[in-house]
């Protein structure tokens, strides 16, 4: 699929207008889309290191994935707003970053992980599944999140 | 969908998820071993 159109597009947009003329502007919303990571990193690691038995084992798990999930919808909402503001400025040199392309596909994958499998499976009586399977969805939690955290700090190395 | 069939198939996307984390970060991992044997000569 060739995605140069849309970054051709969005590079031409009114929000490539913004971001590269005004700077400050884009340093602004770039503290958002760092402060929501920050969240969203943080609810994850709390929910997936509780899954695993290393944090708050006084606290139940269900009420550890319900105080966490709300802050998660939120920090992803904002990061990808700032995200496609904050991409418009270099929209064609991200289409050929190999990272970039790599962020997206765990971020997508991260979202249908965490929406799809991870909340439906744990939501209800954990005791009806095997005792490993929260663990090992927490593994591979963290697992797709520092891919996406990691791929994004790469971006900008490459 | 069926919980226990949630459960199977989660634990086989978690297996997937295990082996392509582990392809792509080692391949990277490879990548700058060798840009650096480069930088070095």
């Amino acid at each position: 699929m060739d995605t140069l159109p849309f970054f051709e597009w969005l590079d031409t947009s009114i929000l490539a207008d913004i971001s590269k003329a005004y700077g400050g502007t884009f340093a602004i919303v770039q503290v958002f889309h760092l402060l929501s990571m920050v969240v969203l990193g943080g609810m994850i690691l709390t929910s997936d290191l509780r899954l695993l038995g290393v944090v708050m084992r006084d606290v139940p798990v269900d009420t550890v994935l319900d105080n966490t999930q709300p802050w998660i919808n939120r920090s992803l909402v904002v990061i990808i707003l700032t995200g496609i503001f904050m991409s418009s400025a270099v929209a064609i040199k991200l289409n050929y970053n190999e990272f970039f392309w790599a962020k997206m596909a765990s971020l997508a994958f991260g979202i249908f992980f965490l929406y799809a499998i991870k909340r439906p499976l744990l939501r209800g009586d954990l005791s009806e599944l095997n005792a490993w399977t929260p663990k090992v969805l927490a593994i591979a939690s963290l697992t797709v999140w520092f891919t996406v955290a990691a791929s994004g700090r790469w971006i900008g190395f490459s | 969908m069926n919980r226990k069939l949630l459960e199977k198939l989660a634990l086989g996307i978690c297996v997937g998820v295990f082996v392509i984390a582990a392809w792509f970060w080692i391949g990277q991992i490879i990548d700058v071993n060798e840009m650096l044997d480069m930088a070095r000569g």
